[in-house]
């Protein structure tokens, strides 16, 4: 591998990492909203009176 | 009850419990006598190799036993309620962290010695530089006895202290064992001036973590 | 339902929403400038060509690291000062410990990456290379600590001590594993700043990387408090829940 493939390699690992990480707190605030649910069975049932 | 009395009290505790009930010698001193052999077949005996890494070799050995000496240091409080007929006796944090912490280094101590003279027997090492290699394993063993009695409580009582403790330990004591390798080397060289730093730096080390662990191992015990 | 969780959004972030919107919004830009400059705008090193440029992301993301830990041992005292006491300290500490661990694991990658084309290998036993992998176990280990479920108040006083205590480490391994890389090797074959006076684009370069890597890191934090926040909210609404279901609806 040349010089500037380990350049372009150590911005596309940046990206990865750092955007992945972004990616999933999103993904985990939007879980702990209630926007969007990981598990469905194990959602409460809207008859007890709660919402999802 | 004095400090003096209450550190006496816990360190006669733990110790007559090992005294009693063996754990030390029949279980974790043949574990680093087994590890230490099986170092040998690791690295090739008949090379020399062995002589040379001897320091480092002993060192892991020892740190390997001391995280099983630590998590017996708090199992034992675990069972009949102990844990809780300890806090009720009302002794200070500070104290219990120095007795636990004392019979932890005894043991220590023992271990050393014994896994000291296998390795000087079986990697065939010539032991020069006393004074350092004592100073050494002294300071080395109240770090190893203090930053370890304070992460013995930390994971006391979780559900994964199994597996957490080397976790938690093994970085924090990753300075202990460089410094105690490095100045096991130098004396056995034969250039002990080389080694002081390093006993300065561990004994740094013992003197920071022991005052930290007064401080910390009360709330910490109260909560586990 | 979701009205209060609404309300409890509104409290749960670090920085006020404009504010948020406008770092984030700074973070994009510095990154892209910071992308400009290291790929095109600067010059190549004389010494070590091209590759050079992974320093314009290695040093800034190892500085964002230091400012993470720095703020979660910050943070972690102000919890255990019974006057600054509260739960904020808490999730700021594990939030920013986290992405310093993110950051440090990024930082040890590309030395990694950076070290091969210049000193020929993937891992050297350079000193600073060294210390920073004991920081990201140190650090891994704090986070496994605050990962063990527990009442808040006990959860939060076991991690605020275990990240005195592992701070208290961090320059005990740097000068010991200093002392080690230099006592022993009288020569250092390589020395990861093989320029230090560097100056002009580069210099400004490097500078950008770290206005960025800095923004970035507010950015995350406000996020990731956000989440904990959120996810502790979740805990006990969780819990009611299934009280509530197992109980068949009945209070």
């Amino acid at each position: 591998m040349t010089d500037a493939g380990f350049v372009i390699a150590s911005w596309a690992i940046t990206g990865l990492v750092l955007g992945g990480y972004a990616l999933r707190i999103a993904l985990r605030t939007a879980v702990a909203r209630g926007e969007k649910t990981l598990f469905k069975p194990a959602a409460p049932k809207p008859e007890n009176g709660l919402d999802q | 009850m004095n400090a003096f009395s209450e550190i006496k009290l816990i360190a006669g505790k733990d110790l007559r419990i090992e005294m009693r009930s063996r754990i030390l010698l029949s279980q974790v001193l043949p574990f680093g006598a087994i590890v230490v052999l099986l170092f040998a077949f690791a690295l090739d005996p008949d090379r020399g190799i062995l002589a040379r890494v001897a320091p480092g070799l002993f060192w892991i050995t020892v740190l390997l036993a001391a995280l099983l000496a630590i998590g017996r240091a708090f199992s034992i409080e675990q069972q009949h309620g102990a844990r809780d007929g300890l806090r009720l006796a009302g002794l200070d944090g500070s104290s219990v962290f120095i007795g636990k912490a004392i019979a932890i280094a005894v043991q220590l101590a023992i271990l050393e010695a014994v896994l000291g003279l296998t390795v000087v027997v079986l990697y065939g090492v010539e032991v020069h530089g006393v004074v350092v290699l004592l100073a050494t394993a002294s300071a080395a063993t109240i770090g190893l006895a203090a930053a370890g009695t304070l992460y013995g409580v930390l994971a006391a009582g979780l559900r994964a202290r199994e597996t957490l403790l080397p976790l938690l330990l093994l970085p924090v004591l990753a300075p202990v064992m460089l410094g105690a390798t490095r100045a096991f080397e130098d004396g056995l060289e034969g250039v002990p001036g080389n080694a002081w730093p390093w006993v300065a730096l561990l004994t740094v080390f013992a003197l920071l973590y022991t005052g930290v662990g007064m401080l910390a191992f009360g709330p910490l015990w109260e909560d586990t | 339902m979701s009205e209060k969780r609404q309300n409890r959004d509104d409290r749960s972030a670090l920085l006020p929403r404009a504010v948020g919107r406008v770092v984030d919004a700074l973070t994009l830009i510095s990154i892209g400038a910071l992308t400009f400059f290291g790929l095109w705008a600067s010059p190549a090193d004389v010494v070590q060509g091209d590759a050079q440029r992974i320093m314009y992301l290695h040093v800034p993301a190892a500085w964002a690291a230091y400012v993470a830990f720095g703020i979660t041992t910050l943070a972690s005292l102000l919890w255990l000062w019974p006057r600054t006491r509260s739960a904020v300290w808490d999730r700021v500490a594990g939030a920013s410990a986290e992405i310093g661990l993110i950051f440090t694991g990024l930082t040890l990658l590309l030395g990694s990456l950076w070290g091969r084309p210049v000193w020929g290998v993937w891992w050297a036993w350079d000193a600073r290379l060294v210390s920073t992998a004991v920081l990201f176990f140190l650090y891994l280990g704090y986070l496994a600590i605050r990962a063990v479920p527990a009442e808040p108040i006990v959860r939060a006083r076991r991690s605020a001590i275990t990240a005195v205590i592992v701070f208290i480490d961090v320059p005990i391994v740097h000068f010991s594993v200093d002392w080690w890389r230099t006592l022993h090797q009288k020569a250092t074959v390589f020395n990861p700043e093989l320029n230090p006076e560097i100056e002009g684009v580069m210099a400004l370069t490097l500078w950008i990387g770290v206005v960025a890597f800095t923004l970035l890191y507010v950015s995350l934090m406000n996020r990731r408090y956000q989440l904990a926040y959120l996810e502790e909210g979740l805990e006990e609404t969780a819990l009611d829940a299934a009280i509530l279901q197992r109980s068949g609806g009945v209070k």
